[in-house]
């Protein structure tokens, strides 16, 4: 149910900006995939921001980092990403 | 068997672990149903056929009435057909890329006692060793630091000494290196797993350290061959908590699973039947299916009196038929083949094919130990391998076919993985992101590892998939695309390393 949530909100967001986005989870030296959403668009994958042991990754053009990342990191703001 | 060992034997399998996702006393393979398809399936319609390998094109998974009917072609132009279309499917989901790997063999002791297998416990004659860490380092360091690779599938046997605790150490233990090479630095950025089955509460730990693709092979899905080969009162002659692997590993958010089957233990049209039933089985599960298959066929391994014995060793002939099978039932797999074959049946099968080893050692420490001759001695190693050729042989014979190889473990470096690789590939899209990954990565590797002659043969190589990729410009790449990709490449040729799309 919390994946739903959050892939409704990021695919709002993924809209919104024109690009590819998704939460990874840091396990080891790897990263591994949470949820996410929009379009592929084939560009190399930059991680913008990082939320604990999570990271938000985005593919796009000329996006505003600072913009998609805050809007992502109010998706973790009123519980912890495993819905607690 | 120690008293110590014997007690550890027993608290290792977790009954409540695999009876939850079985009907009752049934698993997902009926032996009966398999061979009633089988039978039921022959002298299939050529047309039949041909609108099957349709809708593997369409990249979906066949019914297993549908692999029956392939597995019973018996005209050999259409088997023709089928091969060229099994390497065109290979090709529309993975473009014309190879990923290359090595086996890193971490320990050899082995509390089971396989029919087939030189690890067994009754076989006094294996010089059994564990490697420490710092001889784990030792060998990563060869293996990315002189050969070049960038992905191992480290393999264990089943014993207290090399249990989930020792397995995550070691994989620490090879993230951890990084070596200076000719033009930048060398490390293994992805470590696959090959080791027994274990409960959701160890895989959970294996998936806290980094652990790639968590490889278990059924060997043989025939239930009674099964018990015939792994003697009662072993761990592993437990079916169920084998078959059932991959759904503890998905249960414990391990994102890739690999499947595959020892071809010789049992008839191998029944054994493809079972990969397809344990793929649609975790699809319907778990909406994802396996990452990789493999089907190694049965080789010499010391003291294993059932290798001699089995009267189902599968031919060449009917090895590629497999393999095509295979190929056109789960269209999205990987699937792998090793250094147990000799070179002529891998050139043979590779077009249908997505992954190879090469350079490849199964002895104890040999990558850091054993200098000059193959090294090959089956009192060290499980098996006998086929093909002892160096990475830097295979990828220029590669490169000469057309192929290329390729380094990429771009999923790992970004959280491509799981759900969303697997979309990837069903919908076609992941053969895009190949073919970039696979020029950076080779890229890399040329200037790094490569011999001169590899190195003409692979610039040549190089050209031809940026043209390729050029003229798949506007209609799949964007101009932006193109000109990401010239920059990571000028970038890579200046030593920096481990750029991906």
């Amino acid at each position: 149910m919390e994946k739903e949530i959050f892939t409704s909100e990021l695919s709002s967001i993924a809209k919104r900006y024109n690009i590819r986005v998704w939460i990874a989870e840091k396990m080891g030296r790897r990263w591994s995939y949470v949820v996410g959403a929009g379009k592929e668009l084939f560009l190399p994958s930059r991680m913008i921001a990082k939320i604990g042991k999570y990271a938000i990754f985005v593919e796009g053009e000329n996006f505003d980092r600072e913009m998609i990342a805050a809007s992502v990191r109010k998706l973790f703001e009123p519980r912890d990403f495993q819905g607690n | 068997m120690k008293t110590a060992d014997l007690s550890w034997v027993n608290n290792v399998i977790k009954e409540e672990q695999y009876k939850k996702y079985m009907n009752g006393d049934k698993d997902f393979i009926n032996d009966e149903e398999i061979w009633e398809k089988i039978e039921r399936e022959k002298n299939p319609d050529p047309r039949k056929i041909r609108e099957i390998v349709k809708k593997s094109f369409e990249i979906q998974t066949l019914t297993p009435d549908e692999t029956a009917a392939l597995l019973n072609v018996k005209d050999p132009e259409l088997w023709e057909e089928i091969y060229a279309a099994a390497a065109e499917v290979k090709k529309k989901v993975y473009d014309n890329r190879i990923v290359t790997f090595a086996p890193l063999y971490c320990s050899n002791y082995c509390v089971n006692n396989c029919l087939y297998c030189g690890f067994r416990r009754d076989n006094k004659e294996e010089v059994r060793r564990r490697l420490t860490l710092d001889e784990v380092k030792d060998e990563t360091k060869a293996l990315a630091g002189k050969i070049g690779h960038k992905r191992l599938i480290v393999v264990y046997g089943e014993h207290p000494l090399s249990d989930a605790n020792y397995i995550a150490d070691t994989i620490r233990a090879i993230y951890s290196v990084k070596v200076k090479t000719k033009n930048g630095y060398g490390d293994i950025r992805r470590v696959n797993v090959n080791a027994a089955p274990m409960s959701v509460e160890d895989l959970a730990m294996l998936k806290e350290v980094g652990i790639g693709t968590y490889q278990v092979f059924q060997e043989t899905y025939h239930h009674d061959t099964y018990k015939q080969v792994h003697p009662f009162g072993t761990l592993k002659s437990n079916y169920q908590w084998r078959a059932y692997a991959m759904h503890r590993a998905f249960e414990a958010n391990v994102d890739d699973v690999a499947i595959g089957a020892l071809f010789g233990l049992y008839d191998w049209r029944f054994e493809v039947m079972g990969l397809l039933y344990h793929a649609r089985e975790l699809e319907r599960q778990f909406g994802v299916g396996p990452h990789t298959v493999s089907f190694p066929r049965l080789t010499p391994a010391k003291n294993a009196p059932y290798i001699q014995k089995t009267q189902y060793k599968v031919s060449d002939e009917d090895f590629k038929k497999l393999i095509a099978v295979i190929r056109l039932s789960i269209p999205y797999t990987g699937m792998i083949i090793t250094a147990r074959e000799p070179a002529r049946i891998r050139r043979e099968v590779l077009p249908m094919c997505t992954q190879t080893d090469a350079s490849t050692k199964i002895g104890i420490g040999a990558y850091s130990e054993i200098n000059g001759s193959d090294g090959q001695d089956l009192a060290k190693q499980q098996f006998f391998i086929g093909d002892d050729r160096e990475l830097d042989d295979v990828v220029r014979e590669l490169a000469e076919m057309g192929y290329i190889t390729s380094f990429c473990t771009a999923g790992y470096r970004c959280g491509r993985t799981g759900k969303n690789i697997m979309e990837l590939l069903k919908t076609g899209k992941e053969g895009n992101f190949c073919k970039l990954n696979a020029i950076l990565t080779f890229r890399e590797w040329l200037d790094d590892f490569a011999s001169e002659e590899t190195k003409k043969v692979g610039e040549a190589l190089i050209k031809k998939e940026m043209r390729e990729v050029k003229s798949r410009t506007p209609k799949v790449f964007s101009p932006q695309v193109v000109g990401e990709l010239e920059n990571y490449y000028e970038r890579i040729k200046n030593g920096e390393r481990d750029l991906y799309f």
